[in-house]
């Protein structure tokens, strides 16, 4: 019976030592003279020291074994090797933190039937500027057509790959969730939306929280694309009369455009909108409000109103800046139109907290570059003394649509929603803002067996910007409020 | 011997063996179409990441082995065979348990029948979802565990049996109600494991609480089940079978009449019962997804002979009675034979829904009206409530996006469908053909490529018709498009444009 015992465990051991086999051997080593090709394409980057491992995978041919070796230009490193790499995250950020302002030189090698072949080593830069925040918020969203399907509002820890769901539409059915948006990334102040039978707009402000109903006799829906007044008292909500119409046969498969939108500013303190006229006027559609860093301006843009005879592609929007007056909340003298190009359409300012540029969308026409190919990302030197200088962000662009971008609290980084991987699901890609408005090669959010996760999951990233910190409420709380109408607060509307 | 053996047989026989039959019969022949709508609308993944998403919530596991057998549904036979199988597995399983709450001898009668029967009932709603009668059986099975654990004198029996209930809500929901409620009357009945039972129901209770907590879901739906019913409502037919599995085993304690004729009666009552069962299934919706089904395996001469004798009542019914008239070329001759409802019977606008948009995805894709077929695809995928997708319309994306030549997205959607048992092969077949550049090589890619709309109209889904004729104009020989064209005008009275 002993001997039973014995042969079993020996046979259990050894099929446990087949199942975890190690790295296999290989008689001869050969020097490939090219790059290897990796997924996602992280080579000559830009990173902060902050951000996670940048996990990859390599697609250029099949494998045994990878052998990865990343070595810091002021010392430090760390080896990692399996049928797939998975770099430990505290060796990664002990590297990275000491090679700030150097670069990580990773050296791949592949195992092929008993060859092993080194690829050309590629540098990965460690940026000098820190990322100073938490990490970002953003929808995840199908990039469908008009049905309201399962989305949610997530948050994601940038220097690891932890992610939370904090509202998802499985809460309150047939509803739709979006526009997460804090104040120059800070979470104490956040708001977003819920549209749908139990909609609401969700107002964190600091320890209070709020579930307002945003419409009013006065404006024409509720608060839809928010932007908080540096000091925190205001939030600019754009109020729009959203339509959404399909192509019979286009690359570009779905239109959305508003039939009417207004600009009102919410007072968090009174509960209530201040309307402005120069920012509600009948003739024109304004939409995409940002204030600048000092609160002094307000950035919006504008377009000539939809007539039901007009072509959606004579639809074309331009960047309009506004004198904002703190004490009152209203808009003072006569708008002025900062920019417009001809035969393009400006969407989604998003001026740096830095007050030095502000990043813009451009595309053919209307308001919702997501759905434009040909959308691509722009900057407007806020600096420039005589002429105004704008210019294409093209580290940034890609063939494909480049839409929504926020920036960092200290202007240094920037985040963007891209279609550039497959053309319909929208990807996170951050890059480092460097001299006179360029960008670093913009790097994919990180992701573990990035290949995987990204080819399983059918959402899109939407609307993505920076945190300070985890959004302090609990989806519990959340659900609460979602479920519960009689918690709903009118607002007040002073003209 | 022989006379008792055949006694015993009798009763624990004869009742299973007659549900058996009639619930196989019912689920192979009656209502296939049934278990067709339950396998195209989710998309069963045989990897760990899917297993593991499936868990995170209560009733997981029950949601995650349903899906397993409903992929199976793929073959009629083999579905009705399952589902046969769990519905006898119901009634014995209440009888056993009803044994172990006994403290004599219990006879296995048609009140042990009860619970299989109420799920039968409560199935006639295509929309309950089938992890609803496997979350049943389960928790009687742990019923069962429970209440002979308190027959019985094994402390550490009595302790695992009752840990099963907690961790049982989670694996399978609130079916778990059913096994509380075993060992209740078991501690009642056999004076003694009260502290076993008052921890279980103490344990569920803090679990419930937990996963209240942690997940995302309304409460009321952690109390009535997140995984039963497709949409997120109460319904009444679950909560009856699972009231009825779990009063069952006590109410099977009754002892009824041992006469043979009373035995007789009982299995006569079952046979009525079973055959009773089509009834409540609506004739309406039943008959829009069995054409849904033969329209899928191209059999519109079957669905043309069934509209001829079932005439429907129903736009979307119409809609595939239409399509399959336009696909046998008999459209505009044929479709004033029956009832028209306009626009909404021929090629109805996009629902929100996952059943609408597939009915007129149909004729769309085959038309050539790629973007159409690619919208309403898209819509049924996402329209599922349960967020589970739907392999039919995944594919049929994947097919779209190979004419539109966007392979990215294809190739994705294809990888995903490489991870299911029955579209497996066909999606291989894809990714090969994407990966050796070869798409026009297969026939059907080829042909919905060269005769797809190219004409752009912005408001497509209020210019259907004039993409149509932008369709025709493009390709003349299109006969799906003419037929379609031919009966908009017929439904418009607009003869001088037919003419033209």
């Amino acid at each position: 019976m002993t001997h039973t015992y014995k042969y079993i465990i020996c046979a259990l051991t050894a099929a446990l030592m087949a199942s975890c086999s190690g790295r296999p051997s290989y008689n001869n080593t050969v020097a490939s003279d090219h790059l290897p090709e990796i997924l996602p394409d992280y080579a000559y980057t830009t990173i902060p020291s902050q951000i996670a491992p940048m996990d990859f995978d390599f697609v250029e041919t099949a494998y045994h074994w990878l052998i990865l070796s990343i070595k810091g230009s002021k010392g430090g490193e760390i080896t990692c090797e399996g049928r797939s790499l998975d770099i430990d995250i505290d060796q990664w950020h002990s590297l990275a933190e000491q090679n700030k302002g150097g670069e990580l030189i990773f050296s791949l090698s592949a195992i092929l039937n008993g060859t092993r072949t080194d690829y050309k080593p590629f540098p990965m830069f460690v940026s000098h500027n820190d990322l100073e925040q938490y990490g970002l918020t953003y929808r995840l969203v199908e990039p469908g057509y008009s049905g309201f399907a399962k989305m949610g509002l997530y948050e994601r820890n940038l220097s690891n790959y932890d992610e939370r769901s904090f509202f998802e539409t499985t809460e309150c059915t047939n509803s739709c969730v979006n526009c997460h948006t804090p104040n120059r990334t800070n979470s104490s102040q956040a708001t977003f939306h819920v549209r749908g039978q139990n909609g609401f707009t969700f107002l964190k402000n600091g320890q209070e929280t709020h579930a307002y109903n945003m419409k009013t006799d006065k404006t024409i829906s509720g608060g839809v694309y928010p932007y908080w007044h540096p000091e925190g008292r205001y939030i600019a909500y754009s109020n729009n009369n959203t339509v959404q119409v399909f192509h019979a046969a286009h690359k570009n498969r779905i239109e959305v455009f508003d039939n009417a939108s207004d600009i009102a500013i919410f007072d968090t303190e009174k509960e209530e909108f201040v309307i402005s006229p120069q920012i509600k006027v009948d003739s024109l559609s304004e939409t995409f409000p940002a204030f600048s860093p000092d609160g002094n301006t307000l950035y919006y843009c504008v377009a000539p109103k939809l007539k039901p005879s007009d072509y959606l592609e004579d639809m074309h929007y331009c960047l309009m800046k506004a004198a904002f007056d703190t004490n009152t909340g209203k808009i003072t003298g006569k708008p002025d139109t900062l920019l417009a190009i001809p035969g393009k359409s400006l969407t989604l300012p998003r001026p740096s907290y830095d007050g030095k540029y502000l990043m813009f969308t451009v595309c053919d026409y209307g308001t919702f570059p997501i759905w434009h190919h040909e959308s691509d990302l722009y900057m407007l030197d806020l600096e420039s003394k005589d002429s105004l200088r704008y210019f294409p962000a093209r580290e940034l662009n890609s063939n494909d649509t480049e839409s929504f971008h926020n920036w960092s609290a200290n202007s240094k980084w920037v985040v963007f929603s891209s279609r550039r991987d497959d053309g319909l699901y929208t990807r996170l890609y951050m890059a480092e803002v460097q001299d006179s408005g360029r960008f670093s090669k913009p790097f994919l959010l990180p992701q573990r067996n990035p290949s995987d996760y990204y080819r399983n999951l059918m959402f899109s990233y939407n609307t993505p910007d920076f945190c300070d910190k985890p959004l302090d409420v609990s989806p519990a709380g959340l659900r609460a409020i979602a479920n519960d109408p009689s918690m709903r607060e009118n607002v007040g509307v002073r003209q | 011997m022989f006379k008792i053996m055949a006694k015993k047989l009798d009763k624990c026989i004869i009742f299973p063996a007659i549900l058996f039959a009639a619930s196989f019969i019912f689920w192979w022949l009656i209502r296939p179409e049934t278990l067709y709508y339950q396998e195209i609308f989710q998309m069963f993944l045989t990897d760990k990441e899917y297993f593991l998403k499936l868990i995170q919530v209560p009733g997981g596991l029950t949601d995650y082995i349903s899906e397993f057998m409903v992929q199976y549904y793929h073959y009629p036979a083999i579905g009705a065979l399952m589902l046969a199988t769990i519905t006898t597995g119901i009634a014995v399983a209440t009888y056993t348990t009803s044994r172990c709450l006994s403290k004599g001898n219990v006879e296995f009668s048609i009140l042990h029948t009860l619970p299989a029967l109420a799920i039968w009932y409560a199935m006639h709603d295509i929309n309950v979802m089938h992890s609803t009668i496997v979350a049943i059986l389960m928790s009687l099975l742990i019923s069962w565990l429970c209440a002979a654990a308190l027959r019985g004198n094994s402390k550490w029996l009595k302790w695992l049996s009752m840990a099963m209930i907690p961790a049982g809500y989670f694996l399978l929901g609130p079916a778990i109600y059913i096994a509380i409620v075993a060992a209740i009357i078991g501690s009642i009945r056999h004076k003694s494991g009260y502290i076993y039972a008052a921890s279980a129901t103490l344990a569920t209770i803090i679990t419930m609480a937990i996963s209240i907590h942690n997940v995302l879901y309304p409460v009321p739906r952690f109390l009535y089940g997140i995984c039963y019913f497709r949409y997120h409502d109460f319904h009444p037919g679950i909560m009856l079978a699972i009231i009825a599995a779990a009063s069952a085993p006590a109410i099977g304690l009754l002892k009824l009449p041992q006469k043979k004729w009373a035995s007789a009666a009982q299995a006569a009552a079952l046979i009525i019962m079973a055959l009773m069962m089509p009834k409540y299934y609506d004739k309406d919706t039943q008959q829009i997804i069995r054409y849904l089904k033969l329209a899928h395996e191209c059999r519109w001469n079957d669905i043309i002979a069934d509209a001829s004798e079932n005439t429907p009542r129903l736009a979307q019914a119409m809609t595939m009675v239409n399509m399959a008239l336009a696909f046998e070329e008999k459209l505009t001759d044929q479709m004033q034979r029956y009832p028209q409802f306009g626009m909404e019977g021929l090629l109805p606008v996009q629902g929100h829904d996952m059943l609408t948009p597939l009915l007129s995805a149909e004729a769309m894709f085959w038309m050539g009206l790629n973007d159409y077929a690619m919208h309403s695809y898209f819509e049924s995928k996402t329209g599922n409530p349960t967020y589970r997708g739907s392999i039919f319309s995944t594919m049929r994306l994947a097919e779209c996006y190979m004419v539109d030549e966007n392979y990215a997205v294809a190739l994705k959607y294809l990888l995903q469908l490489r991870k299911t048992t029955f579209y497996k092969a066909k999606a291989e077949e894809y990714i090969n053909l994407i990966l050796a550049e070869q798409t026009d090589s297969n026939p059907m890619i080829m042909v919905l490529k060269s005769i797809r709309l190219k004409k752009n109209r912005v408001q497509a889904s209020s210019k259907i018709a004039e993409s149509i004729r932008d369709l025709l104009q493009e390709t003349p020989g299109n006969y799906l498009a003419y037929q379609y064209l031919m009966a908009i005008q017929m439904l418009e009275g607009n003869t001088k444009n037919q003419m033209q």
